[in-house]
């Protein structure tokens, strides 16, 4: 009991911190790709564990239910660490599973779906529709120097750096969309370029994630000044240091329409892998 | 005579905000569009030409503003005595209480199906706002807090429950007006449509079976619960207040669903000439 205690305080402790998640809309504008690129037997095996609702109807489900018994051990799935070996500290000690593990365990339970509970598909389809999304947002990576940060956007009210990059960039860069509208903005792919894409396991994917946070860390204005701020937070301001709002938001949203296309894409290749048969 | 001012009251206070939130209105209209009959659409496009009836799903909300159509301000409710029936409107007409006599929603439904089963003795345009005040009044039909029980003080109707952070209470009406849905869905029209629509023709005919009557009767005594879902004066925090969302929405969905599926019925018996009328059908 006791060592069972220090373990989860150990967990709590080690875990990345800021495990928010895509905003509600990309999760949907994610899972909106996926449903383009669903075959049709995967779409009916899908849909016969989930009431027939679509794959979009969960899309943030995870995020709801993060402090719902008996959901609430899945905090720590939202997010990964910054470690060359994903499973590794830089000492070399295991860390705690997180999100690329769980999508890894999960893939390998509905690998012979129809033998698995209900229960356990239809949740584990609400885990991978989210998941999957999560693991290609930059700031899902756990990425110490954006800890903690403020930001000021000019004309707005501050927000967090995670916040940014999980929903407000796209709020202001690309109004107006509905999630379903953006997705079909996004893709449009030829089936080729889709196929090389959806290449791949979750963690060559996750790597490259890796390579695309770095990509969004550079864009920090002033190669990432980062100033005190009150209360022992940091502080960005975008607009300065030559960097203005408009050039700023233009290409941290390539990087973000290019995450959210890839991981709609991947979503329906683990789920076609899994359900078409 | 306690039950009577009872209700007055309850009707008074809930008069500032009287529909669900504009998407969510779109959204309804969305299913019901997806799913008249080509005759239906044949016959209402005679009376509102070069659109969809997605482009007048807020239509109500917009004209109830001015006249001619200030009294359409006022069919938002619908009363349900103690028994759990609608109250009828003679019985109301006796309190001469202007408020009450003109404040039932199911008053403006009975007139607008009036005018378009005699469609052929009206004016075009008269037809076309009946169709309109229709589907959203049927809509509205199918928002729990539009309600209003005899029976239940007011306290109980609108609990003082707090979100986080704030130091005034929020307003229950307006929250599932819009946010017991919009916290958890960012949904546009044709979103609502993708999600929602899809339910099996056996789950449709149940849902659409009986009379328009047997709908709210069985709406007002299934939306009561709705009131047990809060605790007067209850302080949310951030978490909690996810998790309570968590118990709402999935109700919200269904409330939203069913209202859908119902216009859509609604509009094809009236239209549609080999469909039984259900609204004479009731089981009373």
């Amino acid at each position: 009991m006791k060592n069972t205690l220090l373990l989860a305080l150990l967990c709590l402790i080690l875990l990345p911190c800021e495990a928010l998640a895509w905003g509600g809309r990309n999760h949907a504008t994610v899972t909106y790709i996926a449903e383009r690129h669903l075959t049709e037997r995967a779409k009916a095996n899908i849909g016969n564990y989930i009431n027939h609702r679509s794959i979009t109807y969960y899309a943030a489900w995870m995020d709801y239910n993060r402090s719902e018994p008996p959901f609430d051990v899945t905090h720590g799935w939202h997010v990964d660490y910054w470690t060359d070996d994903l499973r590794h500290d830089k000492d070399g000690n295991p860390l705690p599973p997180a999100s690329l593990s769980a999508i890894e365990r999960i893939i390998e339970e509905l690998s012979d779906f129809r033998s698995a509970p209900d229960s356990l598909v239809n949740v584990n389809i609400r885990f991978l529709a989210h998941m999957i999304g999560d693991m290609h947002c930059p700031v899902h990576i756990d990425f110490p120097k954006t800890h903690g940060v403020d930001l000021r956007i000019r004309g707005r009210k501050s927000t967090s750096f995670h916040k940014l990059w999980d929903g407000v960039m796209i709020d202001i860069a690309q109004p107006g969309f509905s999630s379903k509208d953006y997705a079909l903005m996004l893709d449009t792919l030829s089936p080729e370029e889709v196929a090389r894409r959806q290449q791949g396991t979750p963690a060559d994917w996750f790597k490259e994630s890796l390579k695309s946070t770095e990509r969004a860390m550079q864009l920090i204005p002033g190669g990432g000044e980062i100033v005190a701020g009150k209360n022992n937070r940091r502080k960005m301001v975008i607009s300065s240091k030559g960097l203005t709002h408009t050039n700023y938001f233009f290409e941290a949203t390539e990087i973000a329409n290019e995450q959210l296309l890839n991981s709609g894409l991947r979503l329906a290749a683990v789920l076609n892998m899994i359900f078409d048969k | 005579m306690k039950r009577l001012l009872i209700l007055i009251a309850a009707l008074c206070v809930g008069q500032s905000v009287m529909a669900w939130h504009q998407n969510i209105h779109a959204g309804i209209t969305a299913i019901v569009d997806a799913n008249l009959t080509p005759e239906t659409k044949a016959a209402i496009a005679e009376y509102l030409p070069n659109k969809n009836l997605l482009f007048y799903a807020n239509w109500h909300s917009f004209v109830e503003q001015d006249d001619p159509y200030k009294e359409a301000s006022k069919w938002h409710h619908l009363a349900i005595d103690k028994r759990g029936n609608i109250m009828p409107i003679k019985k109301v007409a006796k309190s001469k209480c202007e408020l009450l006599s003109s404040s039932l929603a199911y008053d403006g439904l009975s007139r607008a199906i009036a005018t378009i089963e005699n469609r052929q003795h009206h004016a075009k345009g008269e037809v076309a706002a009946a169709i309109c005040f229709l589907a959203h009044i049927v809509a509205d039909m199918h928002c729990p807090t539009h309600y209003v029980y005899a029976d239940m003080p007011v306290e109980e109707r609108k609990p003082a429950f707090y979100l986080p952070k704030a130091k005034k209470s929020a307003d229950y009406q307006k929250f599932w007006e819009s946010e017991a849905l919009t916290n958890t869905f960012n949904w546009r029209a044709g979103e609502y449509c993708h999600q929602l629509n899809r339910k099996s023709r056996e789950e449709v005919e149940a849902l659409t079976a009986g009379s328009v009557e047997d709908w709210l009767v069985h709406n007002a005594k299934e939306y009561r619960s709705i009131y047990r879902l809060v605790s007067n004066g209850v302080r949310f925090d951030k978490t909690a207040y996810r998790l309570w969302n968590n118990r709402i929405y999935p109700i919200a969905v269904e409330c939203v669903t069913a209202a859908g599926y119902r216009t859509a019925h609604l509009l094809n018996t009236l239209f549609d000439a080999n469909a039984e009328p259900i609204w004479k059908t009731s089981k009373k």
